[in-house]
């Protein structure tokens, strides 16, 4: 499974700096503010957290290739009473690349932790996916969709998942005459653990508000 | 002993007039003889001679004397000798008669034009008295002499013509008639006019006034443009006139100047009081008048020039007074404050004028007006300042160039003989001489034989000019459309919603419907409508737009003229700065 994984990422770069050999690179810088909802279902009970995270990002682009880091912390606070207080965060890493003007595809590694009182919890993920995106009639107007299979999940539980699918949407606006982009983005991250319902099942959902600038 | 000495003295005084009377006679009669011969040579020093009022009785022999002496005169074709002559006699003897049977007709002639003048008498001839010093030896070609006795108190005296002449002092004068203002400030005011006699001084003494004389009120009136002023039809001077002494009672006032209809008015003067009629504006085109006062410029007030007009202003005033010298020393002020400064003909009446004209002349000042910040084009052209003295004279003008690190050296730029005002230009290009940019003092100077020189700085930068900017772009909301809005984009809004939908999908499809607990498909919702309604917005934003081929070409157009006036710009920029342009700026002026 690791094998494949690698050799597909080695796939994607070979292809991206074929394809941006010779371009210029575009670099952007986003702030992110974004509020994170996590649903945990365990053994037929169920937790629900919220919490409000910032972030940054930034991205360069050459050619049809694009990577992008973006990093993320804030609290998790459970809604119903009796849970406990977490802090959170998120590394991300991800490589794009655009195959056609509508289509993309992407792999990305994205390292989430939890901590509180009642321990430390973290999580790594792989992810590969396809990124459909087109424009609303101008140019200003872009929106995305993306939805990523997570082939590999190591998560410091005595459980692991039998399925992950990570997906996006965004709507994006780029207004004209100015280098600043905005953005609206809704994530959805499903994990069932073995045992189905009566077993583990987690949610990971965030909508969220970026700011871009565009240096180049 | 008394008795008869002053007995002797008496006999003595009266023998010696019945000598001078009969010496006169003597002289006329002789002079007769002469005439009746037709030797006008021999006659004519002999008819002056014995025609001296204190030689004799004015007789009918002085009376005929009068006409021989006008005979002789006009018969040696000096008419305007024989015109004065008799202006002279009238004015003595106004019920002298023209003997029109033993005369020609020229005399008869010269008679009635010299009555026509001297019938035009004025108050002043009431209050003053005029002696003459007779000469020994007349000649018709010599000048005469016009002396003001001093009075006890202050006076000031102006001859038109001639300006002000200080009182007790003789004044050396072309024979001819005179009008004579005679101002003692408060008490009397009036004009006369006198025969200058050549060879012969006239003396004019102010009466003073009776003591049994009623009190006189005082009347002040000024006018805009000046007037000769009238009152009961006797005249009495060019106004501004303030505090002018007036009888009291009704009087007729009338105010006349060249083009403008007279101003007529009746005046009460109270005794003792003053009546200030303020200032008449005369109407060319209507019988009326208004009043209204004047005041300096505002916008002058705080110049040279302003300052100037004030301390004119105030001569004026002092004119009105009759302070005849103060008002010419303000006028010497006014020329040395600005020497640029100068009366508007119609608000300063000709005494005004023609002593300020006189002043000025005899007052040593210098003004400069330099043009203050100009560009000039060609390394030939000059730079004009414009010059005013006071006096005539001929003013230098030095150039130094100020630099802390060198000594000054001055060179002498311009000289010219300056009579009024003048300009004065300067090469400072390097045509003639390639002055480097830099600050410059320059000095202006004139001769003053009464004192030192009289000198004014001006210090100038002599700069590079600034090159042209260019034109900024044309704002793009000057530009017209060059497309018009078409159909809305369809294919934008199914994509809109299509995404929208699928947003909203995400949790619902990819999601485990046993964590679904409402909240997560809402956040979902969020994302799905704002893409819908970018999706709308796209409908509207993405139509197609047709061009407008009419209004891209003018626009083109447009763009092109623009471009044409930046390039004319520059080549005009690259020519300054290869073509000797300068700036001359001044710093600092005097």
């Amino acid at each position: 499974m690791n094998y494949r994984v690698a050799y597909t990422i080695i796939l994607l770069l070979a292809a991206g700096e074929r394809a941006g050999a010779q371009r210029p690179v575009g670099l952007s810088g986003h702030v992110i503010v974004s509020r994170v909802h996590e649903t945990v279902m365990l053994a037929g009970s169920t937790v629900r957290s919220a919490g409000t995270w910032f972030g940054a990002s930034v991205a360069g682009t050459r050619g049809r290739f694009t990577l992008s880091a973006t990093g993320l912390h804030g609290g998790l606070h459970p809604i119903e009473s009796g849970e406990i207080n977490r802090t959170g965060g998120e590394i991300e890493a991800r490589a794009r690349f655009q195959a056609r003007r509508w289509i993309a595809l992407d792999a990305g590694y994205l390292a989430r932790a939890f901590s509180g009182a009642a321990g430390y919890q973290r999580w790594n993920t792989f992810a590969i996916g396809a990124n459909l995106s087109t424009t609303l009639g101008d140019p200003m107007l872009r929106t995305e969709a993306r939805i990523a299979y997570v082939p590999w999940v190591n998560v410091t539980l005595p459980e692991h998942p039998g399925l992950a699918l990570d997906a996006d949407l965004r709507v994006i606006m780029v207004p004209r005459h100015t280098p600043l982009t905005a953005s609206l983005t809704y994530r959805f991250q499903r994990y069932d653990f073995e045992g189905g319902s009566t077993g583990r099942l987690e949610a990971f959902d965030g909508l969220g508000i970026a700011i871009g600038y565009r240096m180049k | 002993m008394n008795r008869l000495i002053v007995a002797t003295f008496v006999l003595l005084s009266a023998a010696a007039g019945r000598a001078r009377a009969q010496a006169g006679a003597d002289l006329l009669r002789r002079a007769g003889l002469a005439y009746e011969l037709a030797e006008y040579e021999q006659a004519r020093p002999l008819l002056i001679l014995g025609l001296n009022p204190v030689s004799g009785p004015r007789d009918s022999l002085w009376q005929t004397s009068v006409h021989r002496l006008v005979h002789v005169l006009l018969d040696e074709q000096r008419d305007s000798t024989a015109a004065l002559w008799l202006r002279w006699a009238l004015r003595l003897e106004p019920r002298l008669g023209v003997d029109t049977v033993n005369f020609p007709p020229s005399v008869v002639d010269a008679f009635e034009q010299a009555q026509a003048v001297v019938a035009l008498a004025g108050p002043g001839d009431t209050l003053t008295e005029t002696t003459w010093e007779w000469a020994r030896e007349p000649s018709p070609l010599k000048r005469g002499a016009l002396r003001i006795q001093r009075s006890n108190l202050p006076m000031s005296v102006y001859i038109d013509g001639v300006g002000i002449v200080t009182p007790g002092e003789p004044h050396s004068l072309e024979p001819g008639s005179y009008a004579i203002t005679v101002s003692i400030p408060g008490a009397a005011r009036f004009r006369v006019v006198r025969e200058v006699l050549p060879g012969i001084a006239t003396i004019i003494k102010a009466r003073p006034r009776p003591a049994a004389a009623p009190p006189l009120g005082l009347v002040s009136v000024s006018s805009a443009p000046w007037a000769f002023l009238t009152i009961d039809s006797q005249p009495i001077g060019y106004t501004p006139l303030a505090r002018q002494p007036v009888a009291p009672g009704a009087h007729v006032l009338r105010l006349v100047h060249p083009g403008f209809v007279p101003f007529d008015t009746t005046i009460r003067v109270p005794e003792h009081e003053q009546l200030d009629l303020g200032s008449v504006r005369l109407r060319e085109d209507s019988a009326t008048a208004v009043h209204a006062s004047r005041t300096p410029a505002a916008s002058a007030r705080d110049s040279l020039a302003g300052r100037a007009a004030r301390a004119a202003q105030l001569g004026v005033e002092q004119w009105a007074l009759g302070h005849f010298d103060s008002a010419a020393t303000r006028f010497a002020m006014a020329v040395t404050v600005s020497p640029f400064f100068a009366f508007d003909p119609d608000s300063a009446n000709p005494q005004i004028l023609a002593v300020f004209q006189t002043t000025k002349r005899a007052t040593p000042a210098l003004g400069v007006e330099p043009v203050a910040d100009t560009t000039f084009a060609s390394p030939l052209d000059r730079w004009p300042i414009r010059v005013a003295v006071g006096r005539p004279a001929t003013v230098r003008v030095h150039l130094a160039v100020i630099d802390s690190t060198k000594a000054e050296r001055d060179s002498l730029l311009a000289s010219s003989s300056v009579d009024s005002t003048a300009v004065l230009a300067f090469p400072l290009g390097a045509a003639e001489r390639a002055w480097p940019m830099g600050t410059y003092r320059l000095t202006l100077e004139c001769s003053n034989p009464d004192g030192p020189a009289v000198r004014k700085l001006l210090v100038f930068a002599l700069e590079l000019p600034d090159t042209l900017p260019h034109e900024p772009p044309i704002a793009p909301s000057q530009f017209l459309p060059e497309s018009r809005p078409g159909a809305g984009s369809r294919t934008s809004l199914l994509r809109g919603v299509g995404f929208a939908a699928l947003a909203a999908a995400v949790p619902v499809v990819l999601g485990n419907s046993v964590l679904f607990d409402g909240k997560m498909e809402s956040r979902a919702l969020v994302v799905g409508i704002a893409t819908g309604s970018a999706g709308v917005a796209g409908f509207f934003l993405g139509r197609a737009h047709p061009a407008l081929p009419d209004n891209i070409a003018a626009n083109q157009a447009r763009r092109a003229a623009w471009e044409v006036r930046n390039q004319a710009i520059a080549r005009t920029n690259a020519a300054r700065r290869a073509g000797g342009w300068f700036r001359v700026r001044v710093i600092s002026l005097p």
